[in-house]
């Protein structure tokens, strides 16, 4: 497998991974915090419970005499529940729903203590009134029954004091029967008692009274708000919590397990990848040193090849050069030769008849020359002579002279046109006189272009620009070529020039089979060619257009498909040194 | 708990803590009072806007009724003189307005003791139809947040846009400051002897001794425990209207609940007639008398009252500075 | 006494027609060559194509490759259809490769001559053609045995790279080949199989070598028909080839099957119609037991003495 895919692999498997844990996470409590804060909570309200049942028995026995401390630790056992609740044991936090009921458990059991213990308040404030009042109270009636000799009352108020205090301090259920049976009497003895004392009696009675109802209730509300479960609520709601905390902390070592051995996997992955990088690494530095190697062979041969191609190309056009040359030389050549061999042949005969000719003059001379001998020389030369003006021999030497004379005159055309258009006697940039240079490469081209009509609209007065000639006529070998392949046998290729401001314009058009926009787009571009592989190299007129721009000068085309084509040389009069160092 | 663990009986634990209880009381005067703390630890900022919150009548409905307008704070001592307060568009409500002050003291709010803080009470008036008259809190939110500098305070104290919660919050934090310490009955309790009268002192003593002390002690004499109307005489007995309201057992429906109120404190209660739950006892004597026929047994003599009356007046504390 | 002009007047010659854009060419030609033949002349294909429907006992065609409208090879090429007997001569100022593939495996010429000619050598060569279309007598391999319809196929291969390509070749055509990779492998199997009648020679290195071996062969085999695959080709070795080894392909690489069998095929029907054709002259000899030669000799002497 591809490490650029082993790699996506393994970042999927650990950003999902990662995922997975995080959002596992997520759904588990930070236990530990969570376990001390509730434990604390838990503790204190324990605290606090244990205060309330110690506080309320304080108020019962009047170590406290106020239930400030009583309220503040029922208020603070409240607000302990509710915050908890708040915090941990409600169903948004909570999931688990043994907890919840033992919450709600414990909440309820509270809520109900809480409500004893403000029934126990009120009763217990009631009770401890009365309990104090009563005795003064009794104690009074005592002294008005003993002034008024009431012996009996006397006693029954004295006992009912004895057996209320004895039953509101000590809680004995015997004083409360002996309280019971003595309220009747108590009712009874009231008729007896002198009016002023009736009042305070009827409160003496109601006191006693409420004692005994009061006193009751504050202790059964008292022991039921301490016998309320709310202890062993918080100890099951303890238990249950941290037999949670335990599964949560399972799951959380479960989850540190597989964080783990998720951090294992990881870390075995990497080493892994990071092996495979590292023999892809060092793979990689080999194959880029190779490659490199490659690049830069590539490159040396292609830089190579690009100067092979350029001269190449300077060959080929040599090549065609010679070809045109060679084919406009030897066709002369060929006739003049093959005339001189007939004309000597030729020759042979006059020869016959001019030694005809001497024999006769020979005969003449002699003193007494043979007529006869004579006549039939003269025969044979007439003879001769007829069958060769019959055959137009003469004419014909004439004809073939003349025809040698011109193919003479054509190669000599030829020969010059082929040192103008090289001009290898002149390697420096010159003052050139650009239609010698046209004319040359004409000529040369002379075979290519055929049939083809050239119509040459010279400019009068074109001044002679400085330029390297040679590299010019191959330019303009270049761009006739072009003309001549891309028209027909009949076509019209038209060269005009014509001086400007800035120097001299060379036209090049034709009505050949012109380009495409796509065509013309590329055609400086090196190796472009429409021909066929190996018929051109591509480089001519990439080749062209370096030549002109090292000029400073400038080569525009126009061409419509098959309409034709126009190409347009500017050239510079002068050159900068610049340039001129470019050409040489 | 430790002792019903341990396996006692509760009669061998009663019986054990009389024996420790006597020894104590012997040992030490009992303390029914104590003095009221001088400052209350408050976030002052929280406290600033809930101050400005107290007193803006926007809370209300028709603008013209703020949290002060039933517990004035200037020349009523937190309540406002009436029977019952008048609400928006002159309804009135079926409870006297106690005072706002001090009832950071109290274990509970309100008469039946329906809120547990002061938070929970600040929710209540604003969208009581005959109080406030807000229709919901989301209205009120959107009233204050019109004002600017509302909405930049909340921002700047709170960190978080208006809502109903920061609104009581900053309230009930002002609410917080609103104590009146030194008085001189805490200035005596502070060992002061010359701070009260010896009116006051018999008074104090009286106090104790027909059992008023029984139900209002602690720090604020009263406000941390409810208590029946007639416990000792059937209230039905009483020539005025007491009997009427169920108090506390129109919140928890117990029987036993009926007629029950939260004690209030005696503070104040010289300078916040009327008097009880509905305002119905116009004098404090009136009041005095009431609560020793109905709650105590007992009949007092206008010397005593008057004496009682006059340690009622030392429990008046002063209004701290810079809260009003 | 007959005089010699009579004899050269009313001597019967062999008509030859020559084909130039260059009236000069055309004159100089004429000149040189009207003694021994028949000229006609054209100054383009098109002239010329007229001219050799009009003629039937046309011998020769000397074209120049280069002429406006219809180039040289492609007259010769549809001269060889109309008139396959006609010998075809190209002429040209400048040996193109391209031109000279086209002429040798288009147009079958039988010669190539390069301007300038000798013209007495282009005399040799006319009359050469002449015979070589009229006689075929030096189809008569001296010493080996006679041709058959049975053709064998030579393959010299000196460059083994393509053997695949040749086994191919050879199983399609059902013609027994023998492969060989030198020169005197070749020899060898032309020597003791008097039946082969395609060699192909295959060569990357076309040289004086490789041309002597085929002129070797050719003028000892000449009933062979000889292809040259190369993939160094060159205008100069081909026209070499061609004039004195008579190839009758030259290939330029890459060869495929595709390409190869109907060339091979050609080559074998070429070689089927000359054994053809060299049976039945040498049945014409046998019958007059080389009466008509003495007859057509007598003829000659006897006209001559007239």
């Amino acid at each position: 497998m591809k490490p650029s895919i082993l790699l996506l692999i393994y970042l999927s498997l650990a950003i999902g991974g990662a995922a997975g844990i995080v959002y596992y996470q997520s759904t588990l409590p930070d236990t530990e915090q969570m376990n001390n804060d509730v434990s604390q909570k838990l503790l204190s309200i324990d605290g606090l419970n244990a205060s309330v049942g110690e506080l309320a028995l304080r108020s019962r026995h009047h170590i406290d005499n106020n239930y400030d401390n009583l309220t503040r630790t029922t208020a603070l056992l409240e607000q302990s529940l509710v915050s908890l609740e708040q915090r941990y044991f409600n169903p948004e936090q909570l999931k688990d729903p043994m907890l919840l009921r033992n919450f709600e458990l414990l909440n309820k059991e509270i809520m109900i203590q809480n409500d004893l213990i403000e029934s126990f308040k009120s009763h217990n404030s009631v009770l401890r009134n009365s309990v104090r009042y009563a005795p003064a109270a009794g104690q009074n009636l005592m002294q008005i029954a003993r002034e008024a000799k009431l012996i009996e009352a006397e006693g029954l108020y004295a006992q009912v004091v004895r057996e209320l205090l004895e039953y509101a301090l000590l809680g004995s259920s015997l004083s409360e029967e002996k309280l019971k049976i003595a309220l009747p009497k108590l009712a009874e003895i009231e008729t007896a008692l002198p009016e002023f004392a009736q009042i305070a009696h009827l409160e003496f009675t109601r006191h006693v009274k409420t004692v005994l109802d009061e006193k009751a209730l504050t202790d059964q509300y008292l022991s039921k708000a301490l016998l309320t479960t709310s202890s062993s609520k918080i100890q099951g709601l303890s238990q249950a919590w941290n037999q949670w905390i335990m599964q949560q902390s399972s799951q959380a070592a479960r989850l540190d397990q597989w964080v783990m051995a998720y951090i294992a996997f990881l870390l075995v992955g990497l080493g892994f990848i990071a092996w495979k990088l590292r023999s892809l690494y060092l793979h990689l530095d080999h194959e880029v040193a190779v490659q490199t190697a490659e690049v830069q062979k590539a490159f040396d041969d292609l830089k190579e090849s690009e100067s092979k191609l350029v001269q190449s190309e300077k060959m080929a056009s040599l090549g065609q050069m010679v070809a045109g040359v060679a084919h406009e030389i030897n066709t002369p050549l060929g006739y003049i030769s093959s005339n001189v061999d007939t004309i000597r042949l030729n020759m042979g005969e006059l020869d016959g008849i001019l030694q005809s000719v001497d024999m006769i003059s020979q005969e003449i001379s002699q003193s007494k020359p043979n007529t006869k001998k004579i006549g039939n020389i003269v025969k044979r030369m007439v003879h001769v002579y007829r069958s060769m003006r019959q055959r137009e021999t003469l004419s014909e030497i004439e004809d073939l002279l003349q025809d040698s004379s011109y193919g003479l005159s054509e190669i000599s055309d030829l020969v010059s046109s082929l040192k103008d258009f090289s001009r290898l006697d002149r390697t420096s940039v010159l003052d050139t006189d650009l239609h010698q240079g046209l004319d040359a490469t004409l000529k040369i081209c002379s075979s290519l272009i055929g049939q083809r009509q050239v119509i040459k609209t010279y400019g009068q007065n074109i001044p002679l620009i400085e330029c390297m000639p040679a590299q010019l006529n191959q330019v303009f070998m270049n761009i006739i070529t072009n003309s001549a392949q891309a028209t027909a046998d009949d076509g019209v290729i038209e060269i005009i020039t014509r001086a400007t401001d800035q120097g001299v314009e060379i036209e090049f058009s034709d009505n050949g089979s012109g380009m495409s926009e796509s065509t013309i787009k590329q055609i400086f571009d090196p190796f472009f060619t429409t021909k066929e592989v190996g018929e051109g190299t591509g480089l001519g007129m990439s080749i062209s257009y370096k030549i002109i721009k090292s000029h400073g000068g400038d080569i525009e085309v126009n061409s419509l498909l098959n309409q034709g084509t126009q190409v347009t040389v500017k050239l510079p009069l002068k050159q900068s040194q610049a340039s001129l160092s470019v050409i040489k | 708990m430790f002792l019903l663990n341990a396996g006692f009986t509760d009669r061998q634990v009663l019986a054990g803590l009389l024996f420790v209880s006597l020894g104590c009381a012997k040992a030490t005067e009992p303390t029914f009072i104590t003095p009221i703390p001088q400052h209350m630890a408050v976030d002052e900022a929280k406290a600033k806007l809930g101050k400005t919150l107290f007193f803006d009548k926007r809370l209300s409905t028709d603008n013209s009724i703020s949290c002060a307008t039933c517990h004035d704070l200037n020349g009523a001592f937190g309540a406002d003189g009436q029977q019952f307060s008048s609400g928006v568009n002159g309804l009135q409500g079926t409870r006297n307005s106690p005072t706002v002050f001090n009832a950071v003291f109290n274990f509970k709010q309100f008469w039946d003791g329906r809120a547990h803080d002061l938070v929970e009470q600040a929710r209540g008036p604003v969208t009581n139809p005959v109080e406030m008259g807000m229709a919901t809190w989301t209205e009120v939110v959107r009233k204050l947040a019109d004002d600017s500098q509302y909405v930049e305070a909340f921002q700047q104290i709170y960190g978080q846009g208006i809502n109903e919660d920061l609104i009581v919050d900053a309230i009930a934090e002002y609410e917080k400051q609103l104590i009146t310490p030194n008085s001189p009955f805490d200035q005596f309790l502070n060992g002061d002897e010359s701070a009260i009268t010896a009116k006051q002192k018999k008074g104090y003593e009286l106090f104790k001794a027909y059992g008023c002390v029984s139900c209002h002690q602690g720090k604020n004499v009263g406000g941390n425990m409810f208590q029946k109307m007639g416990v000792l005489k059937d209230i039905n007995l009483q020539s005025g209207s007491l009997n009427e309201d169920l108090g506390r057992y129109e919140v928890t429906k117990n029987e036993w609940d009926k007629r029950v109120f939260k004690v209030p404190s005696l503070r104040l209660a010289v300078k916040t007639a009327p008097y009880f739950h509905d305002g119905s006892v116009k004098t404090i004597e009136e009041a005095v008398d009431i609560m020793i026929e109905f709650q105590l047994g007992r009949t007092v003599p206008k010397d005593d009252r008057s004496s009682i009356i006059a340690f009622l007046e030392s429990l008046v504390g002063e209004i701290p500075e810079g809260v009003l | 006494m007959p005089t010699l002009a009579d004899t050269v007047v009313t001597q019967p010659r062999p008509q030859v027609l020559l084909v130039d854009d260059e009236p000069r060419i055309l004159r100089s030609l004429r000149a040189a060559l009207k003694r021994d033949y028949d000229i006609t002349t054209a100054s383009n294909g098109r002239d010329a194509q007229k001219i050799i429907k009009a003629n039937a006992n046309l011998s020769v065609i000397i074209s120049d490759e280069r002429m406006p409208g219809l180039l040289g090879h492609e007259l010769l090429a549809w001269s060889k259809q109309h008139r396959p007997q006609v010998t075809r001569i190209l002429m040209t100022g400048y040996s193109d490769l391209q031109a000279i593939q086209n002429s040798i495996n288009e147009a079958e010429v039988f010669k190539y001559i390069t301007k300038p000619w000798n013209i007495g050598e282009l005399k040799a060569v006319i009359d050469d053609g002449i015979i070589h279309e009229n006689t075929h007598h030096q189809f008569l391999d001296s010493d080996r045995p006679e041709p058959t319809n049975e053709c064998l196929l030579a393959i010299m291969n000196r460059v083994n790279s393509n053997d695949g390509i040749y086994h191919k070749v050879a199983k399609s055509l059902a013609k027994k080949t023998v492969m060989a990779d030198d020169i005197g492998a070749v020899f060898n199997v032309l020597e003791r199989h008097s039946n082969v009648g395609v060699l192909f020679v295959d060569d990357d290195r076309v040289d004086a070598d490789t041309v002597n071996t085929v002129t070797l062969i050719h003028e000892k085999y000449p009933s062979v028909v000889i292809i040259v695959a190369t993939s160094a080709a060159d205008g100069n070795s081909a026209i070499k080839l061609l004039n004195s080894g008579q190839i009758f392909r030259y290939l330029v690489k890459p060869l495929t099957a595709t390409r190869l069998l109907p060339m091979l095929q050609a080559a074998i029907k070429q070689y089927e119609e000359k054994a053809a054709k060299q049976a039945h002259i040498k049945q014409a000899y046998s019958d007059d037991t080389g009466d008509s030669l003495i007859k057509a000799y007598w003829q000659k002497v006897m006209k001559l003495w007239h």
